[in-house]
């Protein structure tokens, strides 16, 4: 038969109809997930068992056994007069730079040879290829065995996460002699989308738990992953005799912070109850009232069951004001874990304490040595808890904590191997560093990154004068970032200030800072570099004024506000995650601003004296009042009131110029609180799941499609000239 | 009004906020979408007036994309000055359900493969449009959903400035038809007869394309171009692939087509038949793979021909509107005109699928409004976003390019071009407001002296990469085109083809046949392109310029001035102009090669691919 009957088209367009009613498409999509329709395979929806381990990182072979692998990450066997050796592919150059910049990985010879194997933290994020963990490792044992008596092989990647099991097995076939995994910090929640078991698991514990049991079932999938990858990486590497040392990774407490987030749904109105205790217990914070913001901090954490990182923040801040350190530390570590289940936001890389659990749990049973660095590094600072001065990030180390994390390496390689003990700090020297100029060009990429994940101005300051301190070079480069990013005309790689940068910056800097950078107004991060250089003598504030001024004061151009360049520096990293829709979000996702708080935070660059027209269309979200007044304050004055219904509106807002100052202006919308249907929600997390649709585990109050600044109705003189001066000849 | 009284504190009252409902601008917006298939769009019509009508691709710098045009929607209500609240209705511009039959009715054929029964279990599992534009846009207005053919229909008849005619739509296929005839009057489109899926003069040609190793619903063009280097040798094998029918009917011989099944437009039955295996995509092309080429043309042509004689028959009208993609076969078309019943054509410049969503549009202001919208004939496309020239000088004046200024120098601005075309250089060119559609009219174009021999071969080597069989299609001077080609009436959207009959040799425009599909261009269109071409006219004797669209292979139309620099860029083309201001390529530092690597190409979303080794039905 070469076509189907015509007589079948009346009954193909009877079951379209019915598709077309309420719910058919859905019953369809669970009926296919249940594995009903028949044998289905694909489409992302595979029916997986327990250990279904996500692999994104092409670490082996696919479709051999690991241990069969030609392939050990970006390197391919070849054989050549009869010893084998990994070369580098050709074909996987987009992602070298993940891995260590190593050509070729020899064939075993006279050379004691130690495998190191880990992720970003090993790789010596923001240092490599400068400096890393492994170039430390060599040269500390360079001192024990002589040098060209031992080679460390580098196989540390960035964003190594399960996939470690397949990389670790292939790399067997490289004979080591003995080896040093440091790794725990990327086994997260499943990303990959919901299988049947996963849907039906999250709807039980819904069920039965609320939101707690979302949170319980991410962290057993992170138990039971990372248990049985470390099971049997183990227990292979026991097997073939090699001794195995494991850094259990430490994470910087202290300094870190979770982007904020409010509550999710939460039973009998709970909401309510939560956003009132936070506003109290900040506003008790501020007024120096610890006790009163601990009864608040405590609340807030019975309400949200501990899921949500913010009720701890409040809590550890408390017990610091209080001089309890250790109980400032758990709270800092359940601040850490508490949104393991959540992908609203960025994954930043962290050692959940279950994932520390398994490992303390496991490592023993294979005779491994293990490097616990958060028991270390509490003994190092003399029980404080650990921060900037160890880690560049959250995650990351500085030199100091990679010279103690690898002299510990150091010292267990040589007791496994030599039987010899010899304490960590002995194979510690000023030569295993890098020079000045890396280590301000790291602080500054730290700077950087840190401010591009929604960290503080104290903490993004600290790694700009961390910069200026060690090496003055970066004045310079500092400089043109100011206008890179404040001048945004110009694509990246198209502007002016990219080509200085370039002239001016280390390979390191070409590494993390062009491929990584977004344009953005960069508010923290610009106003912390530039008080950075002003405290080092450096003009510089005087050029971000200016810069600000000229490119996006509201006198020249109208402000989207909307646009991720400005809202970006609104301190709102929930809404613009929703936004911007990172990768675990899918494409049914709604392309227009939900407020997830009920103050919705805008930036625009504004002068005093010069009235703005705002011009904003919004409305209320579905399960809000059927109608509501919101008020509009601009830099904290109350400017009025709008009547919202459901139904989107448009609103011409001026606000008159004694309310404006110069440069970055807020303005701010208050929504109303809505009676919050849990229930309702939670059961539409379940549907949206099974329509392969983002799970929108949080209450929305608002949602904006348009908010625009300007003043150029209002500007009574012309514009001023455009900016004339090329950026080249702006740097005195 | 609101008025909001507010004290400092002190109990002095300073100036007050005002907030106000904003005013609608516009009785009647209407919005059209199209989406789901290939090259997604959106357009607006502002009381009955097109005033924005762009492409999803061009924002979003995926070639094809065919996502809900979120970024495209945007756009059309910053153009129309309104915003999401102002909208009055939104057309779309297909039947899902019609749609979703259709591959349901597919599902049904013996031994489908699993990966295609699972499919349409997909598509029957997914949210459908209409739902997404609530969902995705956050539309909550008034939808008005239209059949495919009608919004075809629809996008040429309302825009063909006549109060009558007989319309045909030709396509692959939409929901279940895949060719129409009907006519319309006043505000109503009528149609009388349809062929139905799978019989389809669409895939027909398309299954030929596949075969002669180009991309399906793209390479079909090419297939056209190529066939006047070939003679209808296999013309009697290929007719075996149609049966015509009586009326408007028509059937495909499905043993030769493998679209129902395969992930393959054609079968062996039909390499069998034409007796050679199917062309490696990129290799060589020789005769075979031209006279197959002239064969498909010739006996599409027949068929179309005789079904234009069959419209007419059924309804006699001097007038005939065509859209579909088979309605950008100019070749087709050329012939349908001359040697059918029909006195006068208009094809819908934007004939694919994008133009749905202008036809979506018209009918839902037709069936708000009852009146036909107030369109005359359709006089260009300039309906995407303009380039701005005080944005385009700050984002040059920042970036590490030189450039020259011409601001307020439009004279020589041109002489400087015009020295620079005559010299052979070969010049992007984006003025003005984008194009709407699949051709550059001179707004997002490349320009080169089409006399000169070399310039075929060269502008492939530097920006198209492309087989360098097809020339590329010229300009031409709206006052002097009669002199230069064999053409009575004027083809403002490059949709005729004629004969080449100037004393000019004018080889890099000229097909081998001695035809070229031409543009003309007049001052009230396009103003500027139309003074380049009176300078290059006015020295060198030739009206003539070589326009072809300004992208790299497999990229959309550059949009914006810094889609424009980018292309550049990573072209070889020897000189820019956007608006008031020049490049060179020796003003493009080498810094921006050297971290070529680094540079974040277009997000590769398989949601927004479109799939070319065959059509994908679902
Ligand atoms: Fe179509």
């Amino acid at each position: 038969m070469q076509r189907p009957p015509e007589s079948l088209k009346s009954f193909a367009d009877r079951i379209a109809r019915a598709a077309a009613s309420d719910e058919a498409d859905l019953l369809v999509r669970m009926l296919r997930m249940a594995g009903l329709t028949g044998d289905f395979k694909g489409h992302g929806i595979a029916h997986f068992g327990a250990d279904d381990r996500p692999t994104t990182v092409f670490a082996s072979e696919p479709g051999v056994t690991p241990k069969q692998s030609r392939v050990i990450g970006i390197w391919e066997r070849r054989e050549e007069n009869g010893t084998a050796s990994f070369v580098r592919r050709i074909d996987m150059m987009e992602t070298w730079h993940f891995w260590a910049n190593v050509g070729r990985i020899e064939a075993k010879g006279s050379k004691l040879r130690v495998l190191f194997i880990g992720e970003s933290v090993a790789r010596g994020y923001l240092y490599d290829p400068s400096f890393t963990p492994a170039i430390a490792l060599q040269m500390m044992l360079e001192k024990q065995y002589g040098k060209d008596q031992v080679e460390v092989i580098d196989l540390a990647r960035t964003n190594l996460g399960y996939e470690i099991r397949e990389l670790s097995l292939a790399a067997l076939q490289l004979e080591p002699d003995i080896v040093v995994f440091f790794a725990g910090n990327n086994w997260e929640k499943k990303t990959s989308l919901p299988t049947f078991n996963d849907v039906a698991r999250l709807e039980d514990a819904i069920a039965k738990e609320g939101m707690a049991g979302v949170k319980r079932v991410f962290d057993e999938y992170i138990e039971r992953t990372g248990r049985t990858i470390v099971k049997e990486v183990l227990s292979e590497y026991q097997a073939g005799g090699i001794p195995i040392v494991w850094i259990i990774p430490e994470f910087n407490l202290a300094e870190w912070r979770e982007p904020f987030t409010s509550a999710p749904y939460l039973p009998e109105n709970g909401n309510r109850e939560w956003i009132a205790a936070m506003k109290e217990a900040r506003k008790a914070l501020s007024d120096g009232d610890r006790v009163r913001a601990e009864q608040f901090g405590t609340r807030i954490v019975e309400l949200d069951q501990g899921i949500c990182a913010a009720g701890y923040y409040i809590l550890a801040e408390c017990r610091r004001l209080a001089n309890d350190v250790d109980a400032q530390r758990t709270y800092l570590e359940l601040a850490r874990d508490a949104q393991s289940w959540d992908n609203s936001i960025m994954y930043i890389p962290k050692n959940y304490t279950i994932a520390q659990e398994v490992l303390r749990e496991e490592l023993p049973r294979y005779g491994a040595q293990v490097i616990d660095l958060p028991v270390l590094f509490k003994q190092y600072l003399n029980g404080e808890i650990p921060g900037n001065r160890l880690f560049l990030d959250y995650c990351h180390m500085t030199t100091e904590g990679i010279q103690i994390a690898m002299g510990y390496a150091a010292s267990c390689v040589t007791r496994a191997l030599k039987g010899v003990e010899q304490p960590w700090h002995t194979f510690v020297s000023d030569d295993v560093a890098p020079s000045p100029e890396i280590e301000a060009e790291a602080s500054f990429l730290a700077a950087i990154h840190n401010a591009h994940r929604y960290q503080s101005y104290d903490m993004v300051h600290h790694f700009c004068s961390r910069a200026v301190k060690n090496s003055p070079h970066i004045a310079d480069l500092m400089l043109y970032f100011i206008d890179l990013q404040a001048i945004n005309k110009a694509p990246l790689r198209m502007s002016e200030a990219e080509l200085e940068i370039f002239r001016l910056g280390s390979p390191l800097v070409h590494r993390y800072l062009f491929p990584n950078n977004d344009k953005r107004l960069d508010k923290v991060l610009l106003t912390a570099v530039a008080n950075a250089l002003e405290e080092a003598g450096i003009a510089a504030r005087e050029r971000l004024e200016r810069r600000y001024r000229e490119e996006h004061s509201t006198r020249n151009t109208e402000t989207d506000m909307l646009h991720p360049y400005y809202y970006l520096s609104a301190g709102q990293p929930h809404e613009y995650e929703g936004l911007t829709w990172p990768l675990a979000r899918v494409d049914y996702d709604p392309r227009y601003y939900r407020a997830y708080w009920p103050d919705s935070k805008f930036v625009f660059v504004g002068e005093a004296g010069l009235p703005v027209t705002f011009s904003l269309t919004c409305r209320l979200p579905k399960y809000s009042m059927d109608e509501s007044n919101i008020s509009v304050d601009c830099n904290g004055q109350p400017q009025g009131d709008l009547t919202l219904t459901k139904a989107w509106s448009s609103w011409d807002i001026t606000v008159p110029g004694d309310v404006i100052r110069d440069g970055v202006n807020e303005i701010e919308i208050h929504w109303p609180i809505p009676q919050f249907r849990t229930a309702e929600a939670l059961d539409e997390v379940i549907t949206k799941l099974c329509q392969m649709k983002y799970p929108e585990y949080y209450p929305i109050y608002g949602e904006v499609h348009i908010f625009t600044a300007s003043s150029v109705a209002h500007a009574a003189e012309s514009p001023p000239e455009l900016f004339e001066v090329a950026v080249s000849q702006a740097v005195a | 009004m609101i008025n909001h009284d507010a004290s400092n504190g002190n109990g002095n009252y300073r100036p007050t906020a005002t907030l106000s409902r904003r005013a609608k601008k516009g009785q009647l917006n209407v919005i059209g979408i199209s989406a789901g298939y290939h090259d997604s769009a959106c357009t607006l019509l502002q009381d009955g007036v097109l005033v924005a009508a762009a492409q999803e691709e061009r924002f979003s710098r995926v070639k094809n994309d065919k996502s809900l045009p979120v970024k495209a929607f945007l756009y059309c209500l910053q153009e129309g000055g309104i915003t999401i609240a102002d909208v009055d209705c939104v057309g779309y511009y297909e039947d899902p359900y019609l749609k979703l039959g259709r591959q349901v009715w597919m599902g049904f054929m013996p031994n489908l493969p699993p990966t295609r029964r699972d499919a349409i279990l997909d598509r029957l599992s997914r949210p459908q449009p209409p739902q997404m534009i609530m969902d995705i846009m956050g539309y909550q207005g008034r939808l008005e959903v239209f059949d495919h053919h009608l919004s075809h229909a629809a996008s040429s008849y309302y825009f063909s400035g006549f109060d009558e005619a007989a319309i045909l739509t030709v396509d692959g296929v939409g929901d279940w038809a895949t060719t129409t005839y009907g006519f319309g009057k006043g505000p109503d489109i009528q149609r009388f007869e349809q062929v139905d899926f799978p019989d389809s003069l669409g895939f027909f040609y398309s299954a030929i394309t596949g075969y002669l190793g180009f991309e399906v619903n793209e390479g079909e063009y090419k297939v056209m171009g190529l066939a006047p280097y070939g003679e209808p040798e296999y013309a009697d094998q290929i007719r075996k692939l149609v049966d015509v029918m009586s009326e408007g009917q028509y059937r495909l011989n499905m043993k030769y087509f493998g679209f129902l099944t395969e992930d393959r437009m054609y079968t062996q039955e039909l390499i069998d038949l034409l007796g050679q295996p199917p062309r490696e995509p990129e290799s060589e092309l020789n005769q075979f793979h031209m006279d197959v080429a002239k064969s498909a043309q010739v006996v599409l042509e027949e068929i179309l021909l005789e079904k234009t004689q069959y419209l007419h028959s059924k309804y006699p009208s001097d007038n005939l509107c065509m859209a579909g993609g088979v309605a950008l076969n100019v070749v087709a078309n050329g012939r349908c005109l001359r040697e059918g019943p029909f006195k006068q054509l208009f094809v819908q410049p934007a004939a694919g699928d994008a133009g749905g969503a202008v036809g979506a549009a018209a009918l839902a202001h037709v069936r708000v409004t009852g009146e036909p919208p107030a369109v005359k004939r359709l006089e260009h496309v300039y309906f995407g976003p303009t380039n701005s020239v005080s944005d385009a000088y700050r984002f040059l004046k920042v970036s590490s390019a030189k450039f020259e200024d011409f601001r307020g120098k439009e004279d020589e601005l041109i002489n400087f071009t015009v020295d620079r075309l005559i010299d052979g250089k070969v010049v992007g060119w984006s003025q003005g407001r984008m194009e709407f559609g699949p051709r550059a009219l001179g707004g997002r174009s490349i320009l080169a002296d089409p006399r000169r021999p070399e310039m075929r071969d060269r502008i492939n080597a530097l920006v198209k990469m492309r087989e360098a069989f097809r020339p590329f299609a010229p300009a031409v001077l709206e006052s002097a085109f009669q002199d230069h080609f064999a053409l009575n009436h004027t083809s403002p959207f490059m949709l005729e083809t004629c004969d080449v009959i100037s004393e000019i040799d004018l080889p890099a425009i000229t097909h081998i046949d001695g035809s070229a599909r031409i543009q003309t261009v007049n001052g009230n269109a396009n103003p500027r392109f139309a003074k380049l071409l009176e300078e290059f006219y006015r020295r060198t004797g030739c009206p003539i310029l070589l326009n072809t669209s300004f992208n790299m292979r497999g990229e959309p139309i550059v949009c914006t001035p810094v889609d424009a620099v980018r292309c550049f860029n990573r072209s070889q083309i020897d000189l820019l102009v956007i608006e008031d201001f020049v490049l060179e390529r020796s003003g493009i530092p080498a810094f921006w090669e050297s971290l070529g690597h680094f540079a974040r190409g277009a997000p590769t979303d398989a949601q927004r691919v479109v799939e070319h080794s065959v059509y994908t039905m679902l």
